[in-house]
């Protein structure tokens, strides 16, 4: 086994050392070891792909609006410098939440705040995660179509991953294997919802079932809070929370186009990393800024109400 | 309070007598945590138990084999722990009538009276229970066990053991006081730990602050064993070199130092366990609670977990209220101050351990020897034995009140019999078993 202490600098090593001595909750999320290593590996990614550089519009593909597919067909890169990285940075983002879960982190102590500056902290690092992946294409896709295809696919993960950032405030709380289940159940019901109502009720795709999952969710979130708030949970309760934590980025487009942010709720869906609005402000601001707010809040109270005895029949 | 620090000496001296130096130099740890705050004498303690460390290693591995170069060090060393715990001693004592000329100026002129945080305060019987439950009741509608009417009282200094066969309600009551788990009816209080009322009765968010829980499956951990003891005493607002000195102290004190820098999966069992007391104890709580710690430890690993608890729970400046559960009678039975025996849910009893049997009909014995049972009532005839039962391991000889063990020995050592195990346990927690 590789022994990764041999590639620590010293200087990070005494970093680490004081933060774990004075500040808990930033050594816990692992920033400075995750900044290291992803900067890093920004580097050398951002090195191999320009190691690959050319150009292959000039050369092979004169006309690449016309033959663009060929080219896709007949060069893998964007599988190669785009979607292979891209898998291998969220297998690390999943590597970092299994940290997480082994440390038993107390945070009764923290305020509202203090939530909130963690889970700042904790998505900082699944950014950091992920930048290898943009270094890559950057350095490696000179044709702006390829590029924005894969820093699309880069913001959808980084949109749709921001749960990411709450979890290690209430992972410990199940097994692995329950939060594998959980998220298998999640899919199997939102799935025979939106075959029942098509079938059944012949409800739209696009609105009604959204439109209706929207609701149940909200639903399901008073339902878990009037058990927190009562402190009447069970460990279904606690299931179903989980649920709504990890499905409320599903969720969330829909409440911005019924808030006329959006015209319509492709439109919203889409607008999570449409191809001409990547890494855009508005982005910035109603996907993260709110999400990771409304995220820290709920889970200070639901952690809050945690630490009281659960009810099990 | 000169009574406890004199007591605790003359115990220092007398394991130098003996020349128990691991135990003397753990006392000598527990001394200076209870009766200074001078980190100087911390570190010169921490220093004593290295090198104490270092020689049994040399003597060990063989390194050293010169017998009287041996019993210089070793002399050499129960002279350091003299004379540091003299030097404690003389500054415990300046401390106290600085502290009591303090008092009376306090009294006389009332200014702030000087900071005396290191004297121990006042003994453990005169302060409330640290927790206290009352008909407390806990069903599982599922499987249909019900934990019932569960009466109990923990009291800071005290040990109280937990016993009863497995799926009794040991582990359902731990989590009910741990706040783990809601209970269906009784009451639970907190005197201690919880300074004002709260709409659900308990305050657990302020209270859990204050409880240890090592459960009975250890959860593994990420990093070396150090990181965490020093993220637990973070995590509780011990930070910069405090947080050094006292993590270096409770990895001195349960043996782990040597371990410091090794990770959850390079640890042996015997290792978790002091891991996982060291990690609840570097905080210094108010209650630990400990489920079935010895199930997996071997003789002598138990032997050291229990001795720790027991000194740890006594100590002057800090006791701790311990909850321990186990299976193992004998070893509970010799740190506990007091004992709880569970029976299908039902507390069967609970009180002080030499309470138990005090209302007793009969005598119990139990007796490993090569007889059979026709052989061995032959020889106890005559004495007032009313049942002799082989349990699968055993014999226990039941009698009246008057049958006395010294007879039955007599008995059966005046016809050469060769005894393996005998033993009185009439006022002992397996009589409950029987």
């Amino acid at each position: 086994m590789m022994n990764f202490d041999l590639i620590k600098p010293e200087f990070l090593k005494r970093a680490d050392q004081y933060l774990l001595t004075h500040y808990p909750m930033i050594w816990q999320t692992r920033i400075i070891w995750v900044a290291f290593y992803s900067l890093s590996l920004f580097t050398l990614a951002y090195l191999f792909g320009d190691y690959f550089d050319h150009e292959p519009g000039e050369i092979l593909y004169p006309d690449l609006d016309v033959g663009y597919n060929h080219y896709l067909v007949d060069r893998q890169d964007r599988l190669a410098f785009g979607q292979i990285p891209l898998f291998l940075s969220a297998l690390a983002v999943f590597y970092w939440l299994y940290i997480q879960y082994q440390h038993k982190i107390d945070y009764s102590k923290l305020n509202v705040a203090g939530f909130l500056g963690v889970i700042a902290l904790n998505f900082a690092c699944i950014v950091l995660i992920l930048l290898p992946a943009v270094g890559l294409a950057f350095s490696a896709f000179d044709i702006t179509r390829l590029l924005n295809e894969v820093l699309r696919d880069v913001q959808i993960t980084l949109t749709l991953g921001l749960s990411a950032a709450v979890l290690p405030f209430i992972i410990r709380e199940f097994s692995l294997i329950e939060i594998v289940l959980v998220v298998f159940a999640g899919f199997v019901y939102c799935f025979l919802i939106a075959i029942g109502l098509r079938l059944l009720l012949g409800i739209n795709f696009n609105s009604g079932v959204t439109g209706a999952l929207f609701l149940n969710f909200w639903v399901f979130v008073a339902i878990i809070s009037v058990r927190f708030y009562q402190k009447t949970y069970t460990q279904q309760t606690k299931r179903l929370a989980l649920l709504c934590l990890l499905s409320f980025t599903l969720a969330f487009p829909y409440a911005l186009y019924l808030l006329d942010v959006y015209p319509n709720v492709n439109r919203a869906y889409r607008e999570i990393a449409h191809r001409h609005h990547i890494f855009t402000l508005k982005w910035l601001a109603a996907n993260i800024f709110v999400v990771l707010s409304m995220y820290g809040m709920f889970v200070y109270f639901m952690y809050r109400s945690l630490l009281f005895p659960i009810k099990r029949k | 309070m000169n009574k406890i620090i004199s007591e605790r000496s003359i115990e220092l001296d007398l394991l130098l007598q003996d020349e128990n130096l691991p135990r003397a130099i753990n006392r000598l740890l527990d001394f200076v945590q209870d009766f200074s705050t001078n980190p100087q004498f911390v570190t010169n303690a921490l220093q004593i138990s290295a090198d104490q460390r270092q020689l049994a290693r040399s003597i060990e591995e063989q390194s050293l084999v010169n017998y009287q170069e041996i019993d210089q060090k070793n002399q050499q060393i129960a002279q350091r722990i003299a004379d540091l715990k003299q030097k404690i001693i003389e500054v415990y004592q300046l401390a106290i009538q600085v502290h009591a000329q303090n008092t009376r100026e306090h009294e006389t002129t009332n200014v702030p009276t000087a900071d005396a945080a290191f004297i121990p305060a006042k003994g453990a019987e005169s302060f409330p229970p640290i927790m206290e439950c009352y008909g407390l009741t806990k069903m599982y509608r599922k499987s249909g066990f019900t934990l019932a009417n569960i009466d109990l009282q923990l009291r800071l200094g005290e040990i109280t053991g937990v016993v009863g066969e497995n799926g009794n309600g040991k582990t359902t009551l731990f989590k009910v006081i741990t706040g783990n788990l809601q209970h269906d009816s009784g009451k639970i209080g907190f005197p201690l730990l919880q300074r004002a009322k709260h709409a659900n009765g308990v305050n657990w968010i302020e209270v859990k602050s204050e409880i240890a829980y090592v459960e009975q499956e250890l959860p593994s951990w990420y990093g070396t064993l150090k990181q965490n003891i020093q993220l637990e005493l973070t995590q509780h607002g011990i930070t910069g070199s405090q947080n050094e000195r006292d993590a270096a102290y409770i990895l001195e004190r349960l043996g782990l130092t040597e371990h410091a820098q090794k990770k959850w999966s390079e640890l042996s069992g015997g290792y978790k366990l002091r891991f996982a007391l060291a990690k609840a104890l570097v905080w210094k709580p108010k209650l630990l609670v400990i489920d079935e710690p010895l199930a997996n430890l071997d003789v002598r690993s138990q032997r050291i977990v229990l001795n720790d608890m027991k000194d740890l729970a006594k100590s002057a400046k800090h006791p701790i209220s311990i909850i321990i559960s186990s299976q193992h009678l004998h070893e509970i039975e010799s740190i506990a101050d007091n004992l709880v025996f569970l029976q299908q849910g039902q507390m069967k009893f609970s009180g002080e351990k030499e309470d138990i049997g005090s209302d007793r009909q009969h005598n119990f014995f139990e007796l490993s020897c090569k007889l059979d049972k026709q052989a061995l009532d032959g020889l106890l005839t005559g004495l007032p034995v009313t049942e002799i039962e082989h349990n699968g391991l055993s014999y226990v000889i039941t009698g009246t009140k008057e049958l006395e063990g010294q007879k039955i020995l007599q008995a059966l050592l005046h016809q050469n019999v060769e005894i393996e195990y005998f033993r009185n346990i009439s006022n002992s927690a397996k009589r409950l078993f029987l």
